[in-house]
């Protein structure tokens, strides 16, 4: 490109800089476009699976040791802190065992996980080695939109683009449902309005710029410098996310084991009200019914069988598939207070939403003979 | 909002694409005001919907703090604008001279109010401890306004060029706080004058002047060089700072090259990615940085580090207080006391002053040391030229120090283990091969990845790669960008440290 030196810009310029001499037409500015963005894409395409899964605490560390040992378990717990601080594996075998089924199970819970990332690492899970799984207990969770720790590679990684569409689809149909609600309402201003606009775009641009930053894959090669160069931040804590015993299951910690007086106040009240009015179904939308279907045929393509918990919370709700998916799928629901009351036990809770060791020890002996009945009314998937 | 964030390069989108697609100047400008005054307002306002909410309802206590921070923006052009329409219009030297005095009283009373008014009181309450006199005087909660630093000194620019009659004031209010608040330069500057920049305002900016391809290069590399090479340096250098006396004397220089990597690449990124996005839109700001860190003198140095710091307080502070007129004694001491408040312009905090100081000290050596060698030998001159570069480059290291100096915290009992001094010392000791040596290294590759820096920067200083860059077509450009581009944000945290000069 020929260039010359001129009076920056325009006549009275004061500083003096290098301007091409030709005007690019707009045909040749396009295709500069064309090119670059090719570039972009192409080279994200290429680099993506190159690089190794992301530097996201306890999610590698599992899926990594499923990547070692995914052929040795026959059994995985999927879901959130309420599988992770709640089930422990070697009391499930040992149970299971004596009660005729031998399994070996695996705890790949990940505190705060919830939908759609779930079904994103269960598929991750799978694609890993799991010759030997029979079944896949997971957590009922509905897909939230919350967009919450924003500039963290925990919440990109799992932004891909089947998940960007279901919250896409998820938000509009929220902000349909406010729009209407608000219509009704005579006291509604134009700043809830507005304040229901900008709720949806802003959480549709979080999640899109996180669909963007891992298909960028962001920072992804400063993290394997970091771990190369062994910089801080890059330090694997294998017992703070396998366990003690390597099977997932992680200690909550000596101050979690029991509840503080205000907590157990507000537990009491909580408590008083399921008793009352037991937690209802929520069977949310079409949107959360087909991220729960996501997870159904990921398990049985893999040939396991997907089992549902519902944990032991004080929730009021808690989200449910279909009435007809219902009768179809296997539930195993822990959240009736009555049903379930040594696990609402004030000393067995840590908090609200989880019980504490000893409660999870209850609650992993009761799923396991949960589990037993099944297995042997059933015949497991091939 | 950074330079480096995604939602800069949503906003400039915007920016860019209203920008050109208006026809009239007045009416660009207009754009251009409310685009920076959108971006000065991402720092503090928070979630959009709530602060609109909180205003409406009147819930003044519950707005972010530094919802205010505009007013003095405004306030502060305001009352330039009055000034340079004062000294046009004042019929005698001495009202020239007070209005120009209203305008370094007010300039500088915001800055000294703003930014060292505790830095003063604690000062001072410590001074008057140290001689057994207790004192009440109480500190404020005071927050800094962001870019504070930046914009008075551009006002000030605007008033004393007026008033030295190298400027005719600017009739239209629209184009000085255009001037002052242009986003590009707002919050870390480069400190842009007025002479250079409202010039360019008069006349409507053409696209086809605009040089896209080096404006686009030149953000790229800004980009690189704060968002990969500066936080990645980052890494290192703040391992290192937080104990310096427990590095092996070699690790220790590593460690200090890399925080010379680090806050070079941290600002002069920052200034790159600000002068591309000016000339993206038409305009052209000041060079800020030309390799500082290949000077052979301290002098050079200044001439090449935040030029457009350097070079203002040469013109305003260095030449009002006489120059390089009058006895050696009085030229030493406006050197020192240019670089004194140079030091302090960077921060309220001693080490800053220190840091001005030797620097000031260092200028004053190397103008007695050059008209001293001045008919030196050749051998003597050959000597020198090799030992100028790592002399200066030392100094400039230790200097380096001084700016990063901060006291250590105990993390259980809140007490300070070390002042930000002791710390400085241990480091510059550490550097410099003396005193006891510590344990701790850092490994091979980070001298390696040091190395590639190094010769990147070197290969840059002498051209070559510009040379390659300007024989290629613009679609093997367009192409390497892209490339380049996904190469880069794969070495950008997904958190960035906010950029150094922000402080400021």
């Amino acid at each position: 490109m020929a260039t010359i030196s001129a009076v920056t810009n325009a006549v009275r310029g004061a500083v003096t800089a290098t301007v091409p001499t030709s005007r690019p037409t707009i045909g040749k500015s396009a295709l500069l476009g064309v090119i670059f963005l090719t570039a972009v894409f192409s080279t994200c395409a290429l680099l993506g699976p190159c690089l190794p899964f992301p530097e996201v605490s306890t999610v590698r560390e599992k899926i990594e040791h499923l990547a070692r040992h995914g052929d040795d378990y026959e059994i995985l717990f999927v879901g959130s802190s309420h599988v992770q601080f709640q089930i422990m594996p070697t009391i499930f075998d040992r149970v299971a065992g004596m009660n005729g089924v031998a399994v070996k199970s695996f705890n790949a819970g990940i505190p705060a996980m919830v939908s759609p990332e779930d079904s994103y690492v269960l598929e991750e899970m799978l694609r890993r080695p799991h010759g030997r799984l029979r079944w896949v207990f997971v957590e009922l969770s509905c897909l939230g939109t919350q967009v919450w720790g924003e500039n963290t590679s925990r919440f990109a990684y799992w932004h891909d683009t089947a998940r960007l569409t279901l919250l896409a689809q998820r938000l509009r149909r929220e902000a349909r449902g406010k729009r209407s609600r608000l219509a009704k309402d005579p006291t509604a201003t134009i700043f809830d309005r507005w304040s229901v606009w900008t709720t949806t775009v802003g959480r549709l641009y979080g999640h899109a710029r996180a669909w963007l930053i891992r298909g960028a894959n962001l920072s992804r090669g400063s993290e394997v410098l970091s771990r190369g160069l062994q910089l801080p931040g890059w330090e694997e804590d294998l017992r703070g996310s396998l366990g003690e015993n390597g099977d997932g299951w992680v200690w909550a910690g000596r101050r979690l084991q029991q509840m503080t007086p205000e907590m157990r106040k507000q537990y009491d009240g909580e408590y008083a009200e399921r008793l009352a009015n037991p937690a209802v179904k929520d069977r949310a939308d079409a949107v959360c019914q087909s991220a729960l279907e996501r997870i159904v045929t990921a398990i049985t393509r893999a040939g396991a069988r997907p089992v549902f918990l519902v944990p032991p919370t004080t929730a009021g709700r808690n989200f449910y598939p279909t009435e007809e998916r219902e009768r179809e799928l296997t539930i195993l629901d822990f959240s009736d207070v009555r049903q379930n009351a040594k696990l609402f036990l004030p000393e067995n809770r840590m908090d609200l939403g989880h019980v504490n060791t000893a409660g999870a020890e209850i609650f992993t002996e009761d799923l396991a003979r949960r589990f037993v009945e099944l297995a042997k009314g059933s015949t497991p998937a091939p | 909002m950074l330079f480096v964030e995604f939602r800069f390069f949503v906003f400039f989108l915007i920016v860019f694409g209203g920008y050109w697609t208006l026809r009239g100047n007045t009416a660009r400008k207009w754009w251009l005001l409310l685009c920076s005054h959108t971006f000065y307002a991402c720092f503090f306002i928070g979630e959009p919907a709530e602060f609109l909410a909180h205003v409406t309802h009147g819930e003044w206590a519950q707005l972010p703090d530094g919802w205010w921070f505009p007013a003095v923006l405004w306030a502060s052009t305001c009352m330039d604008f009055a000034v340079g329409l004062g000294i046009a219009g004042a019929s005698s030297e001495a009202r020239r001279k007070a209005w120009l005095l209203v305008s370094v009283v007010v300039n500088v009373g915001v800055l000294g109010f703003f930014k060292y008014f505790n830095f003063f009181i604690t000062s001072g309450v410590e001074f008057l401890d140290w001689f057994g006199l207790h004192t009440s005087l109480h500190t404020l909660k005071i927050i800094l306004p962001y870019g504070v630093s930046f914009y008075t000194f551009q006002s000030l620019s605007y008033s004393i060029d007026v008033y030295r009659r190298r400027l005719e004031p600017v009739r239209r209010f629209l184009d000085l706080a255009f001037f002052i608040s242009f986003f590009p330069q707002l919050v870390a500057g480069p400190i842009v004058r007025a002479m250079t920049f409202l010039p360019q305002l008069l006349e409507k900016r053409v696209w086809a002047n605009v040089d896209v391809r080096g404006a686009v290069t030149l953000f790229f590399v800004g980009f690189v060089k704060k968002a990969c090479v500066s936080e990645l340096a980052s890494q290192f250098s703040d391992r290192f700072f937080a104990a310096p006396q427990k590095y092996t004397h070699p690790a220790a220089v590593i460690g200090m090259l890399f925080y010379a990597a680090q806050i070079y690449c941290d600002f002069s990124g920052y200034t790159d990615m600000a002068i591309a996005t000016a000339r993206l839109l038409g305009y052209e700001l000041t060079l800020n940085f030309d390799f500082p860190l290949f000077s052979r003198s301290v002098t050079e140095f200044w001439r090449r580090w935040h030029i457009s710091l350097s070079t203002w307080l040469r013109d305003y502070l260095y030449i009002s207080l006489g120059g390089n007129r009058g006895t050696k004694l009085f030229i030493w001491r406006n050197l020192l006391l240019t670089m004194l408040l140079g030091g302090l312009w960077h921060g309220a905090a001693w080490h800053y002053v220190l840091m001005g100081g030797l620097n000031g000290l260092a200028l004053i050596v190397h103008r007695e040391w050059a008209q001293l060698t001045e008919n030196a030998g050749a051998i003597f001159r050959r000597v020198m030229a090799v030992l100028a570069w790592p002399l200066t480059f030392y100094w400039i290291l230790v200097t380096f120090i001084l700016f990063r100096a901060a006291p250590t915290l105990n993390a259980k009992t809140h007490a300070f283990e070390a002042t930000a001094l002791q710390n400085a010392w241990a480091a510059v000791k550490a550097i410099s091969f003396i005193g006891r040596r510590g344990k701790l290294t850092f490994n091979m590759e980070s001298a390696g990845i040091l190395a590639v820096l190094a010769l990147l920067h070197w290969l840059n200083f002498h051209g070559v790669l510009g040379r390659w860059w300007r024989r290629l077509p613009d679609w093997a450009c367009a192409g390497l960008l892209g490339i380049g581009t996904i190469i880069a944000v794969l070495f950008v945290p997904v958190k960035y440290k906010p950029f150094v000069y922000f402080q400021f």
